[in-house]
């Protein structure tokens, strides 16, 4: 796989290349994902298969980052719907960290 | 000694308070070291060396513990070494245990917390700390200068606490880590997202048109852009920009107003900022971010999926297992291999290079052989298992591959599996065909899967599984059926998805879906989704789905491709022609003059040929033409009806024969009679064939022209005639160009097209107009138009009495539709009155039959006397029994009544005329005068015309419209005039 290839955090839904992932981690999950210099956890946790691009420029005030839940996240690029789970086990170690995953995959509607 | 120790805090503090501009610098972070330090240097040495020995005494003693600790597990024991060589690195340890110590002393100002992130401020306090604890060694503390010191302290600590905030942050992030930084700050998912719902307050959203497929571009650009002027003059004022793949050639801005939606949008490639910007109403926001699960995580294992790139790009596989994330399947497909057997040479550097199998060019689907990979490539294979071999790092079991596929490669939607792929990815011996499977992957095809009434179906799942019944009714998705065979009456409704077809041997079916489309034959052989049926057209036996197919009371595949129809004869080249002998989907197979078998495309046709004189002479002479039974002069001896012919060559099709559906071609020279078509007269040779010159030409021309029919042509010719039943062209008009025995060339009105129509599926129009009748009816007449063949009115006095439309329309020959009319007297079981009323329809519903809206008609047992069916009133019902009605110039009083239908409303019941006409006429006086007197008049005048809304009055009781009008008439009679309107009457 390209290291360019893009890829979406299945937690929040940021949009970055692989080796951004590896190199600098998500910079929202960083604290609850350890992707810095962890392939394997990134492609666990991140998804090459996402859709609906969102330019997040002022978390603040944006409806749409509320909206998507991402107003609490660093600006910058996210998706809309990010395909694919977390691992199980993975979403036991958010759940045990007080954070309720939830897919972004379009599974959960509320 | 305080003093000067005071005096030196007090600079060390101005200089803090006074180079704010430090504590960014580097030099900040020895600050607290150099305070700390400071006292050391000075004359307390001493203290300091307490100071040292007892936290040196508290290290003993905590190395001891942890000692101890170790003791029990080594892993804490690193641990704390680890803690220890950090509590070097950092010094901490010492100050914390300072801090303990003068916890000792302080009160609760010292001891307000021991979180880490406070001992930094600790840490500036420590400095402080010493030089205080210092001081009673070097003097009496004086009570009054405490507070100052406090003061300074305080005021100190605060100043140093919001200056150094963002240092001690940084040091925060160097020291801990990401954790403290990067701390997630995702909501937890607790709010719900209704509450979430746009209200006015929030930004506006507006689309904006993008070129298609440079979306995301567009989205990335204005991100940068944005990042780049956040902190130039001139900031964009968006919130966030957005595309969705939903939405292709528009992307959207949020943004307060449009201006600033435009700023950021102007001079960003790919965007149409100048064309019309939509505002999006605030209600729809949410449906911009409508997330659809899709499809694909739908996937089951055993779900048939094609690939779409690569290798097998499309091949049909079936899945085995999804992956844990759903972003990937493992499929099982029939592997295309090669064994390494095709390396070519790469020409330029002379090496083998082993080429990329594509989809163009790929090995055959074959299943694994692990001989063979042994023999070929045995480098690359290793064997697993019985029948599970890894061969050149990919699975295979059981001859299948084995292998993981990204979602994306693969497509799930309008997959249509056909039964020779299912039947090679299925290992049928072992295992069979998982039908459930199938039906599952097949169920999204046939959504549209139309059950229609009257076939049967087999209920394939659920507790009703193996009911067989027949449709009734289908409603959308809900099929109903009624069980046959053994569960007769058993009624149920099935979603669609759970049936199938069911056919039984020697149904004669049509295949509507498929490579055999159109095809048609008997059914040999079922098993349940699978029916084996024998073409008629090609006499083969094939296999399709039951859903493809439908039961079919016709014969028939695709004849037709085009402008080519099967039998035609076709041009070929210049020189050759041939019949069309059998139709696929995309080509014909034409069977050439000379006995060869071409399989062509229809665009490989020169052309039709249409007008060719399919007569000729057979081996001795004999006129043959086409549809003349002749048999082969030698050779095979085959015999066959004549189907072309083109010079001198004949088609000919035996149905005995199977090959090219029976037909054959021979030189007419080769064929002998047999038989003729309408056994023409047979007079050995044909005498035009004697004469030299007609042989040469056509041998028909001189013969003569068929006999005519006994009708004039001409008489038809030009008219302009409408087409009835029995042709496809029914209800068309037209006029008659050319008319000839049996058919008539019409120009169609309303298409631009001349059709050829069987003469006596023609319609005339009478001359007077209205009527069309038959052709038969149209020629036996002399010349004139109907009247002549219709009845004049016979009864004037009826027409006088024309008030009520069905004999109005009498009058006007109309009346000729309904022959009951015409012949009056003779008038069938229908009266003619009903009849006309029946033809007004709507207009006397009563009449027309439409019951509902007058009962009184409808339930003949409420009014004996209208009811048509009941022989209470046997002057209506049989006219010919009521002199009055039938004759009705022998119930003159009836025409009197006609005429002076007013005096019926007026008086009602107790008009005279009535009276007399009762006396007159023995039916008028009994109660079957009024029951059949009145409804041919009254009755079509009431609910026609109504100028007699008084007749209509009794009948209408009370419940039709009749009744406002004439109420006094006959209902306020009741008495003796009309006993019989009462519903209780006989």
């Amino acid at each position: 796989m390209s290291s360019r290839t893009e890829r979406a955090c299945m937690v929040c839904g940021i949009i970055q290349p692989f080796r951004d992932f590896v190199g600098h981690g998500c910079p929202n999950c960083e604290s609850l994902l350890p992707f810095k210099g962890d392939d394997s956890v990134v492609m666990d946790c991140t998804s090459p298969s996402f859709e609906g691009f969102v330019a997040l420029c002022d978390q603040e005030s944006s409806w749409v980052a509320k909206w998507l839940r991402i107003d609490g996240f660093q600006t910058g690029m996210y998706a809309v719907k990010v395909n694919g789970r977390l691992p199980e086990d993975v979403v036991r170690a958010l759940t045990d960290k007080g954070i309720v995953y939830r897919p972004r995959d379009g599974s959960v509607q509320d | 000694m305080s003093s000067p120790e005071a005096a030196k805090f007090e600079v060390d503090l101005d200089s803090d308070a006074t180079e704010p501009g430090d504590l960014a610098g580097p030099s900040v972070d020895s600050a607290p070291d150099s305070e700390t330090q400071a006292p050391s240097d000075d004359a307390e040495l001493d203290a300091d060396h307490e100071q040292e020995a007892e936290t040196v005494h508290e290290l003993e003693q905590v190395n001891s513990e942890e000692e101890e600790e170790g003791q029990n597990d080594d892993d804490v024991e690193d641990d704390d070494v680890e803690d220890d060589d950090d509590d070097d690195d950092d010094d901490a340890p010492r100050k914390r245990r300072r801090k303990l110590r003068r916890n000792q002393f302080l009160d609760v100002e010292a001891e307000v917390d021991d979180e880490e992130e406070d001992l930094e401020d600790d840490e500036d306090e420590l400095g402080r700390d010493d030089g205080f604890i210092q001081e009673p060694d070097a003097e009496d503390l004086e009570g009054a200068e405490e507070p100052i010191h406090r003061q300074v302290d305080r005021r100190r600590e605060t100043e140093i606490t919001e200056e150094e905030a963002e240092r001690l942050a940084d040091e925060y992030r160097e020291k801990y880590g990401r954790s403290a930084a990067n701390k997630y700050r995702g909501d937890s998912g607790v709010v719900p997202q209704r509450l979430l719902l746009p209200s006015v307050h929030d930004p506006s959203i507006f689309g904006i048109n993008c070129r298609i497929g440079k979306e995301k571009e567009a989205i990335r650009a204005l991100l940068r852009k944005k990042i780049n002027l956040q902190y130039g003059p001139n900031p964009l004022e968006i919130f966030s920009a957005f595309q969705r793949d939903a939405f292709p050639g528009r992307i959207y801005v949020e943004a307060r107003n449009q201006k600033a939606a435009l700023q950021a949008c102007k001079g960003v490639v790919h965007l149409f900022s100048q064309s019309k910007i939509l505002l999006v109403p605030i209600k729809e926001y949410p449906d911009l971010f409508r997330v659809r699960k899709s499809q694909d995580t739908e996937l089951v294992p055993g779900a048939y999926v094609r690939v779409k790139r690569g290798k097998y790009a499309g091949d049909l596989a079936v899945v085995e297992n999804l992956s844990e994330n759903g972003l990937e399947v493992q499929l099982r497909l029939v592997p295309r291999l090669d064994y390494g057997r095709a390396p070519i040479i790469d020409t330029a550097s002379g090496q083998s290079k082993r080429k990329r199998a594509t989809a163009t060019d790929r090995p055959p689907q074959r299943l694994f052989s692990a001989s063979d990979a042994g023999q070929y490539d045995a480098r690359n294979l290793q064997r697993r298992g019985q029948n599970s071999y890894v061969y050149a790092a990919d699975t295979y079991e059981n001859g299948y591959l084995i292998k993981d596929f990204k979602l994306t490669l693969i497509s799930t939607e309008g997959v249509n599996p056909t039964l020779e792929e299912i039947t090679k990815l299925t290992n049928a011996k072992d295992e069979g065909i998982d039908l459930q499977s199938l039906s599952e992957s097949l169920r999204r095809d046939t959504k549209t899967q139309a059950f229609q009434p009257g076939e049967m179906v087999e209920v394939t799942q659920g507790e009703q599984a193996g009911l067989r019944g027949r449709v009734t009714d289908s409603s959308g998705d809900i099929v109903s059926i009624v069980g046959t065979e053994g569960n007769e009456g058993v009624k149920v409704a099935v979603p669609s998805g759970l049936l199938r077809k069911y056919f039984v041997v020697g149904d004669h079916v049509r295949v509507t879906a498929g490579n055999y489309k159109d095809d048609t034959g008997l059914v040999v052989q079922r098993s349940k989704d699978k029916v084996t049926l024998l073409s008629d057209l090609s006499q083969t036996e094939v296999t399709v789905f039951a859903k493809d197919l439908k039961t079919a009371s016709d014969i028939g595949g695709s004849n037709v491709i085009g402008q080519y129809a099967l039998h035609d004869l076709v041009q070929l080249n210049a020189q050759t022609v041939g019949c069309i002998v059998d139709i696929e989907r995309e080509r014909v197979k034409v069977l050439a003059q000379d006995g060869q078998i071409v399989a062509i495309t229809p665009s490989a046709i020169v052309g039709k040929i249409t007008s060719g004189r399919e007569v000729a002479t057979d081996k001795v002479g004999r006129q043959i033409e086409v549809g003349d039974k002749v048999r082969e002069a030698g050779g095979e001896r085959r015999e066959g009806t004549i189907l072309r012919i083109y010079h001198q060559f004949a088609f000919l099709q035996n149905r005995e024969l199977t090959e090219n559906l029976g037909i054959f071609v021979n030189r007419v020279h080769h064929l002998m009679t047999v038989q003729t078509k309408n056994a023409r007269d047979e007079r050995g040779l044909d005498l035009s064939k004697m004469n030299p010159n007609a042989a040469a030409g056509a041998p028909m021309s001189m013969a003569p022209p068929p006999a005519r029919s006994n009708f004039n042509a001409r008489r038809i010719l030009g008219q302009k005639v409408a087409i009835g039943a029995g042709s496809s062209y029914k209800g068309l008009k037209g006029t008659v160009r050319d008319v000839n025995d049996t058919a008539a060339q019409i120009e169609l009105e309303a298409r631009n097209k001349i059709i050829t129509v069987d003469v006596t599926k023609l319609l005339f129009k009478s001359q007077n107009g209205g009527a069309l009748i038959p052709f038969r009816d149209y020629i036996s007449r002399p010349s004139g138009g109907l009247r002549t063949s219709m009845p004049p009115p016979r009864t004037p006095r009826h027409a006088a009495g024309a008030q009520t439309p069905a004999w109005a329309s009498n009058n006007n020959n109309n009346g000729g539709r309904t022959p009951a009319w015409a012949g009056s007297g003779a008038g069938g079981g229908r009266t003619p009155a009903w009849a006309g009323s029946g033809a007004s329809g709507g207009r006397t519903p009563a009449w027309g039959g439409a019951g509902s809206q007058t009962p009184a008609w409808n339930s003949g047992s409420r009014t004996p006397a209208w009811n048509a069916s009941g022989g209470q009133t046997p002057a209506w019902n049989s006219g010919s029994r009521t002199p009055a009605w039938n004759a009705g110039s022998r119930t003159p009083a009836w025409n009197a009544d006609g005429g002076r239908t007013p005096t019926w409303n007026a008086d009602g019941s107790r008009t005279p005329a009535w009276n007399s006409n009762g006396g007159t006429t023995p039916g008028d006086s009994g109660p079957g005068y009024y029951s059949a007197a009145t409804p041919g008049v009254g009755g079509s005048g009431v609910y026609e015309s109504g100028p007699t809304p008084g007749a209509s009055g009794p009948y209408a009781t009370g419940r039709t419209m009749g009744v406002v009008a004439t109420p006094a008439a006959w209902g306020d009679d009741g008495d003796d005039d009309v006993p019989k309107y009462e519903p209780e009457s006989p």
